[in-house]
């Protein structure tokens, strides 16, 4: 009886798991040297180049192409699927010419007509809404494209009125308001890619699926088990069969980075190495030869929370608190960090001391008790907001306490109401920062339009009561709103924020590079003194990528740090 | 017991209710909510594809519907099937992701529950036979101590040592049969305990009858007895426990599949409730709670089938009673 | 497996008239202390909860004492017998201190627990009717809520401090600790001895005090010691989903779930806390299964 309940059992489980289950990627990481690669990525529940999130970085990475990609070293671009362009004398008109032989991988062409169906669909405000910039997103591409913010408002309705043109198949003219000396790197970002209208219009909903998916990039979709892996093969129609190095890529979808041991048990050939990690692969002889340091790579810091407490406000304990840190010490809590004393990264050239604060508890103590809180005394507790748990912030908590004398609540939140509460007023008896980390390209430019760039900027320096009014007007559905909410922070944020806003735009048109320099320097510096942001530290980027992996150029500035194509195995090509 | 079915039918439909009515006020009560997190999130010129979750969204359940109308809409979709889309993802159904999801989270608990009987069978048997020995001490100490841990915790002890002080297992990932073995192994080791002290104790008091010792006095030798007799009676209760075990399992493998990141149905449920997703999390809700409560139904209906004697003593309610309030715990 | 009666003969119930409440717990006593595992556990226990309760003079270090120069040593380096985390803070002197944080989660959610499950287990089965309905229906849904979903619900919905994850542990347990006193109530509502009792003319609260409770002191006190575990284990389970205490205050489950992170490159991060955790969960194991025994409480 026994027995047969024992075999019965068994039989069942193995009918069930023969037909039930289904397991997602197929081989794990070649180790025969076979042409195919196993990379460890975050997780994302939607693969739109439009959408924020993990699915939009890689998708850039090499499923869908853009006029333009990066160059090796992130410093310029190269032809994509755009093979010539040029620019106008005033450097606001550009034209790019759209291959011959750029094909989707169903065989149809890809035409300039793609490109402007796909920004304008970028530029629709979604079901009617005016949410333009309210703040709490900071992926915003300024590209300065002319009409498109207007269109996204809501304030223009006429899509002929935007700068973005299809004169025939194999032409692309942009026209910017003014002339933007980053543009040609702007429109290599992952949202700038083309989108297949012919099947995005017909699978509204389920154009993601691998068997609707049709792209533009060296490698396509072939499968894609959702929380699990997906699986890229080549996309026979791409243009440059030359790039294509690789019979298959299998991703490894994960949320928890367990990517180092799974590197080390050669479960997988290139994947993220987190700083928890980085240690045992540093002491690792063979370890450390396959680890690819990215410098500078992610910029954390603190930005103030708006509060009907106007404790905050208060520019002298904003800068006690950024000076009264101790950041040698918290950079010593995660390995690859290093203490970062401005909101600019120093990897970027011409990037020197002159725009960095300098810590002083001293000063900082000072500053506390000409505002009123001597030693800290009569200070609320300050709370910092993450969506994950973080060692840098404890360490912050402990310098803050022992220099200065403050209590610190450490709150981690559902990622979902992390973005909530970032963009909340608080209640009179919560006041904090909320922790976050930026990565860009090495320009000033990036580092300060794009990054706690002017809107951000003007935003936080508003009041309370202001910020309150301004996020009701960004989240109307009314007409016209979106303008109204911007004429609203104009007029109402800090003389700081102005003057910094007003340098910003001036360094953005000016066509001489060193004076640009100067100009960003000088906004960066004013922007350092508002204290609205703190930095903490900066922190490299590490990948681990199997010794025989060539063409895998990591580059700061992205969450995705390379590109698919023109990665292969060495001795398979 | 038609009637007992019936009467049985309804109060898992009243709960059901309740369940989903609990589940969702629940939810609209946790600070969050889908659409305001999306649009904050996606905002800005990037944004413009919002029409694929808050548009979607929007127009099954409205854009501005009061919370009452929402779950009306969604029970009735969840009566006949179709959920709506997930949205976290919206371009797949809630039925959908439960029926790819699920059979991972089934496989795994089915051959847990394999695992876990081939281990605690036969060493309750032993334990039983070699009763107040040190071998039964001895297994039973090992047996209770791997219960007494939670499952997650053993599948850490396992990771430790099969994946980072030797590269034999994968410590995590689903592509192949490989990723099987460590979560597969950490649930059937925690799940023995509880069958093989059901075996020992079961099979005790099996060898204590009358009828056993009848048999032994007739001169059989001490395996046949056992095996004809005693073991047939003493599995009889096994079923009882196995049934629930089974639906705890199928229901219970959430921090299995966190761990060893295997995306079974636990895994999107905790997902849906960090992403305030109230299909994905309504729908999973329910379907766990209806195969607890269909388990729970068919091991009651089969052990009255199988036991005559519960059936004439007619224990069969106290029975119940009494299995009902030690709930086997993973 | 016990009955009815051998509860009640074991209880002193039926002997003469009178319940003697004293020798309940006195031949209960006997009996788990010649247990040899349960009264080790029970001693370790006592140990913890001491330890527990003068963590600030036990610890060498503080929990929040950083030392950032130390950052990640190993086992058995100078001043830190059991290693230091990533802040240099000291693992021995963290675990002392989530000692604290796992017996508030652990007692908080039990106390919850317990008061809500006599209180209307003791009502619902001895007045029974619409009360009684009420509890079945509410043991069918708790039923059907797998384990931990409601506990993630309800955290979900409560927020991340200590006593709001004591709460959600407590919310999701009371129910069968209620059904336990409720079949308490209708065994003993059955005795012919009560009738008497009420005859003599003693109110429905004496009856419920001085008979009802004293018997259902042994299936309280196991299911707490089970409850014990079970709590420290929701809560290590919440923060392996991102949902424990809130840093810095160290707990076994946020500490096993970061140690997970370091296991590369120091492992004794998580080893530690999951050695306390296992040794912590069979010790209050062996003590309700001696309890069990005591008392004589069916299986």
């Amino acid at each position: 009886m026994t027995k047969v309940r024992v075999w019965a059992i068994a039989a069942t489980s193995v009918a069930v798991l023969a037909t039930g289950c289904s397991f997602g990627g197929s081989d794990k990481g070649s180790s025969s040297g076979a042409k195919s690669i196993t990379v460890e990525y975050q997780n994302f529940p939607i693969l739109d180049p439009q959408r924020v999130g993990w699915g939009e970085w890689i998708t850039g990475a090499g499923i869908l192409e853009g006029l333009v990609d990066l160059n090796a070293d992130g410093t310029g671009v190269v032809p994509a699927t755009a093979d010539t362009w040029k620019a106008s004398r005033d450097g606001r008109v550009y034209t790019f010419h759209i291959r011959d032989t750029a094909k989707w991988s169903d065989g149809q062409p890809v035409t300039a007509a793609d490109f402007e169906w796909t920004y304008k669909r970028l530029f629709t405000p979604g079901s009617g809404q005016a949410a333009v910039t309210t703040g709490a997103n900071s992926y915003v591409v300024s590209t300065g494209i002319s009409g498109a913010i207007d269109f996204l408002s809501g304030k223009l309705k006429d899509w002929s009125k935007v700068g973005v043109k299809a004169p025939d198949a194999h032409t692309v003219q942009l026209t910017l308001d003014k002339p933007n000396a980053g543009f040609l790197q702007d429109l290599a970002y992952p949202a700038m890619v083309a989108m297949p209208e012919h099947v995005v219009s017909k699978h509204q909903k389920d154009w993601q699926t691998p068997a609707n998916f049709v792209g533009n990039g060296p490698y396509v979709v072939k499968a894609w088990n959702i929380n699990s892996s997906m699986t890229l093969t080549p996309n026979k129609y791409y243009w440059d069969q030359k790039s294509i190095g690789l019979k298959q890529i299998n991703v490894r979808l994960s949320d928890e980075s367990q990517a180092a041991l799974h590197f080390r048990n050669k479960e997988i050939d290139v994947g993220p190495i987190g700083s928890a990690n980085l240690k045992p692969f540093q002491q690792n002889k063979s370890l450390a030869d396959q680890l690819v340091r990215m410098p500078a790579f992610g910029l954390s810091y603190l930005a103030v929370m708006h509060s009907k407490n106007p404790l905050l406000q208060d520019q002298r304990v904003r800068e006690a608190l950024a000076l009264g840190m101790t950041r040698t010490d918290m950079a010593k809590t995660c390995a690859g960090c290093r203490p970062a004393y401005a909101l600019v990264s120093d990897s970027v050239p011409g990037y020197n001391k002159s725009v960095e604060l300098t810590e002083d508890v001293a000063k900082a103590r000072k500053l506390l008790a000409a505002a009123g809180y001597p030693g800290g005394k009569g200070l609320p507790p300050i709370h910092i907001v993450n969506d994950g748990a973080n060692p840098v912030l404890e360490a912050i908590a402990d310098t803050w306490k022992r220099n200065l004398g403050v209590t610190t609540k450490i709150e981690v939140l559902d990622p979902g109401v992390y973005v909530e509460k970032r963009a909340a007023l608080q209640p009179a008896n919560y006041i904090g920062f909320y922790y976050g980390s930026f990565s860009q390209l090495p320009s000033w430019q990036a580092w300060t339009t794009v990054l706690w760039g002017p809107d951000f900027t003007s935003q936080f320096s508003l009041s309370g009561a202001d910020w309150a009014t301004y996020t009701k007007m960004a989240a109307s559905t009314a007409a016209n709103s979106g303008i109204r909410a911007q004429t609203f922070v104009a007029q109402h944020r800090s003389a700081a924020a102005t003057q910094f806003v007003n340098l910003v735009t001036k360094a953005a048109q000016n066509l001489d590079p060193d004076k640009a320099t100067q100009q960003f320097m000088q906004a960066a510096r004013i922007r350092r003194d508002t204290d609205l942001f703190i930095p903490t530290v900066i922190s490299d980027s590490f990948w681990a990528v199997r010794k025989d992996i060539t063409g895998l150029h990591l580059r700061s500035g992205f969450y995705f740090p390379f590109y698919f194509k023109g990665v292969s195995v060495a001795g398979t090509k | 017991m038609i009637v007992f079915i019936l009467r049985r039918l309804l109060r898992i439909a009243v709960s059901l209710v309740l369940v989903s009515i609990i589940t969702f006020v629940l939810l609209q009560a946790a600070p969050g909510n889908f659409a305001d997190i999306s649009r904050l999130t996606q905002a800005g010129p990037n944004g413009a594809s919002l029409e694929s979750s808050v548009g979607a969204l929007q127009s099954r359940y409205g854009a501005s519907v009061p919370g009452w109308k929402q779950y009306l809409k969604f029970m009735q979709g969840a009566v006949t099937g179709n959920m709506g889309p997930s949205f976290q993802y919206p371009q797949l159904t809630v039925q959908g992701i439960i029926e790819k999801a699920f059979p991972i989270s089934l496989t795994l608990a089915t051959l847990a529950v394999v695992l876990a009987l081939l281990i605690a069978v036969p060493l309750g048997i032993i334990a039983a036979l070699r009763r107040n020995s040190a071998l039964d001490y001895g297994t039973m100490f090992g047996v209770t101590a791997l219960h007494s841990m939670p499952s997650y915790l053993l599948a850490i002890i396992l990771i430790l040592i099969f994946s980072v002080s030797v590269h034999a297992l994968p410590s995590s990932g689903w592509n192949g049969p490989q990723n099987l073995i460590l979560p597969v192994a950490a649930l059937g080791l925690s799940s023995a305990a509880v069958l093989a002290r059901y075996v020992r104790s079961s099979m005790i008091e099996t060898l204590r009858a009358e009828y056993v010792v009848a048999a032994y006095a007739r001169g059989g030798r001490e395996r046949t007895v056992v095996v004809r007799h005693a073991l047939r009676n003493s599995l009889i209760p096994l079923v009882t426990v196995t049934g629930p075990l089974l639906a705890v399992l199928m229901t219970g493998t959430l921090f299995i599949e966190t761990v060893f990141e295997i995306p079974g149905l636990g895994q999107y449920f905790a997902g849906a409730a960090r992403a305030r997703d109230m299909p994905l999390l309504m729908g999973s809700t329910l379907f766990f709670a209806v195969i607890l409560m269909g388990m729970n139904l068919v091991v009651d209906i089969v052990y009255g089938l199988l036991d005559p004697r519960i059936r004439a003593e007619g224990e069969w309610s106290q029975w119940r009673r009494r299995r009902r309030a030690s709930p086997v715990q993973v | 497996m016990a009955t009815a009666s051998q509860s009640l003969t074991g209880a002193g119930l039926i002997d003469d008239g009178l319940p003697k409440a004293r020798s309940v717990w006195a031949s209960a006593w006997s009996r788990f202390a010649a247990n040899r595992l349960a009264l080790i556990s029970l001693i370790f226990a006592i140990v913890l909860a001491v330890v527990a309760i003068f963590a600030p003079l036990i610890a060498p270090y503080g929990a929040a004492q950083t030392d950032y120069a130390h950052s990640l040593v190993g086992t058995g380096s100078a001043g830190h017998w059991l290693g230091t985390d990533t802040l240099g803070r000291d693992i021995l002197s963290r675990l002392i201190f989530s000692l604290r944080t796992a017996f508030i989660v652990a007692l908080s959610s039990q106390a919850l627990a317990v008061v809500c499950a006599v209180a209307v287990g003791l009502v619902a089965g001895y007045v029974g009717g619409r009360v009684d309905q009420l509890l079945m229906a509410a043991t069918d849904v708790m039923f059907a809520f797998p384990a931990y979903l409601f506990t993630i619900i309800l955290v979900t919905v409560m927020g991340r401090g200590l006593l709001a994850i004591g709460i959600a542990i407590g919310i999701s347990s009371w129910v069968t600790l209620a059904r336990l006193v409720r079949g308490q109530v209708f065994v003993v509502k059955v005795n012919e001895y009560i009738e008497a009792g009420r005859a003599m003319g003693a109110s429905g609260w004496t009856i419920a005090v001085r008979y009802i409770l004293p018997n259902s002191v042994g299936p309280i006190l196991v299911s707490l010691s089970f409850g014990i575990p079970a709590a420290i284990t929701a809560e290590s389970g919440l923060a392996l989903l991102g949902l424990g205490v809130q840093p810095p205050t160290p707990s076994w489950g946020s500490m096993i779930a970061e140690g997970m992170q370091y296991v590369l490159g120091a492992p004794h991060m998580l080893i530690w806390p999951t050695v306390l955790f296992v040794v912590t969960v069979l010790a209050f194991t062996w003590i309700g299964d001696g309890l069990r025994d005591a008392f004589d409480v069916g299986e």
